[in-house]
């Protein structure tokens, strides 16, 4: 499908259809709705633009379109932040309007919004970028270090720094072994 | 996995939406994109066009061979020192297949401090650094917090054998030592089978996968295979070698890249062991580079060669006890 866009740009609109909606959910949840429909439509006239580094780099088009994507949400920190800030005060998440949410929202996760709101908002970008393209976006430690150009190590180390945080913030406070202290 | 459950209930009422938005979303691009490929045809765009061989010849006279689009050749003043990739890797191969290679126990840890860089990271320049200790079998970590050593025991699970260690190291092991028997095992590993004349196509899986093996490997890689990984590199087709490459840490090293992504994998010119990668600014911005500059989200005035990420190891050790160097 790649290989066809390079000729034929329409071709590439097969990609859109089959992987926007799953970068629009990742980022609205990450940035809300209004900023995901722009940041995904840039998202993807960069992956345009790049389409001939694709088949070179890939086999699977999500890590990379993921990969394009953490970077243009790496322009909206502060925002993000923001966000989580507001979810760990309000317990409430704006993009939880519709009546969908009422039905499938457990209780006791939305009772433990705050805290993971909190505990991400507390995680450097690097970690959260990590947690959040395996528990939203569903990506494989692999993929997950092929969107990020890292090694499959650092993804592990990353993943297990930022679930120590989030089962801290969520009252496990056993997960750890503290073995000596450091100076 | 409750910790991970609990998070991906976070937002999930949004899983069966499909916004209004996505039609206009569409039509956007396929205007957007129609409209470049018109622009693509009147313009050729320059692109280099560069292989190992050519590039021999080229550095020897100072020159650097581009290309256009319309298939015309130009000769432009080098802005880097090229050099031979064929001679350069090999040599880097003689050199790792002479070291000395033990594969660590399983429950022996690495440690492994790295540091990130570039101007599209928080520290901009200046590096942040990192540094954790995983066992071998992959199935502890620790890291230092708030002062402590931390180790965690719920490190296991998830994700492939490859992603430890061991199953790396393991995986290496098993590949077969002689560069084309390598470079086949690999194509049929990630499916990247030859199509046609498309050759940089292919080749670029090829690289991305070998350099991706290596750099999953934090014990470091068999000698023979190391070798035979390095001369299979030598092989494929666009890829330079620059031998003054300076990384973020200020160390002079090698820097290898195929095709024309801007990424290079940088290799220690003492040991010729991997240390990690970083990406160069070429200043030559995409069309959407352009647009995205004009809301200042995209910041074009960086200088040609501009590192705009870097990812490396500073230190490599296998000890006995996680918390030691």
């Amino acid at each position: 499908m790649i290989a066809e866009s390079h000729e034929e740009p329409e071709a590439f609109a097969a990609l859109f259809d089959r992987h926007w909606p799953t970068l629009y959910r990742y980022v609205a949840r990450r940035l809300g709705r209004e900023v995901a429909e722009d940041l995904v439509g840039e998202a993807f006239l960069t992956a345009f633009e790049r389409r001939r580094r694709f088949d070179s780099r890939y086999a699977d088009a999500r890590p990379w379109l993921f990969g394009i994507t953490t970077n243009l949400i790496s322009k909206h920190r502060r925002a993000e932040g923001a966000r989580y800030r507001a979810l760990e005060r309000t317990g409430r998440d704006v993009t939880a309007e519709g009546p969908a949410e009422r039905v499938t929202a457990a209780v006791s996760a939305r009772a433990a919004r705050p805290a993971l709101a909190k505990a991400l908002a507390s995680l450097p970008a690097r970690d959260r970028d990590v947690l959040l393209l395996v528990a939203w976006a569903d990506l494989s430690y692999e993929e997950t270090a092929s969107a990020l150009d890292i090694p499959i190590g650092t993804v592990r180390s990353r993943l297990n720094r930022a679930r120590r945080k989030v089962r801290a913030a969520l009252g496990d406070t056993n997960p750890l072994l503290v073995e000596e202290a450091f100076s | 996995m409750k910790d991970m459950k609990m998070l991906a209930e976070m937002g999930e009422h949004l899983d069966g939406e499909m916004p209004a938005a996505l039609p206009r979303q569409r039509q956007l691009l396929l205007e957007a994109t129609r409209g470049r490929r018109r622009r693509a045809r009147g313009i050729p765009r320059l692109r280099l066009v560069l292989t190992a061989g050519v590039l021999a010849g080229a550095a020897a006279a100072g020159l650097v061979v581009a290309g256009t689009g319309s298939g015309e050749r130009h000769l432009t003043p080098p802005t880097i020192q090229l050099d031979s990739a064929s001679v350069v890797l090999d040599k880097a191969a003689t050199a790792v297949s002479a070291r000395s290679y033990r594969v660590p126990l399983p429950r022996q840890w690495l440690y492994i401090k790295t540091a990130e860089y570039g101007a599209n990271t928080a520290g901009g320049k200046r590096p942040t650094f990192d540094q954790y200790w995983i066992r071998f079998d992959g199935r502890q970590e620790a890291v230092i917090e708030g002062g402590k050593l931390v180790v965690d025991d719920k490190a296991a699970g998830g994700g492939s054998d490859e992603g430890t260690p061991q199953g790396a190291s393991a995986l290496l092991r098993s590949l077969p030592t002689e560069p084309q028997a390598l470079l086949a095992a690999l194509s049929s590993k990630v499916g990247a089978e030859p199509r046609g004349d498309s050759g940089p196509g292919r080749d670029g899986l090829l690289f991305a996968n070998i350099v991706q093996l290596i750099r999953n490997a934090p014990a470091g890689v068999p000698p023979k295979i190391q070798a035979a990984l390095y001369r299979a590199i030598a092989t494929l087709h666009e890829v330079r070698v620059d031998t003054n490459v300076v990384d973020g840490l200020g160390r002079r090293v090698i820097g290898v890249t195929q095709g024309t992504t801007g990424s290079f994998v940088l290799i220690n010119p003492q040991t010729y062991q991997v240390l990690g990668m970083q990406n160069v600014w070429g200043g030559h911005p995409t069309p959407t580079e352009s647009m995205l500059a004009k809301y200042k989200k995209a910041n074009l005035r960086l200088p040609v060669g501009t590192v705009t990420y870097g990812y490396v190891t500073v230190t490599t050790a296998v000890v006995d006890h996680a918390g030691q160097r």
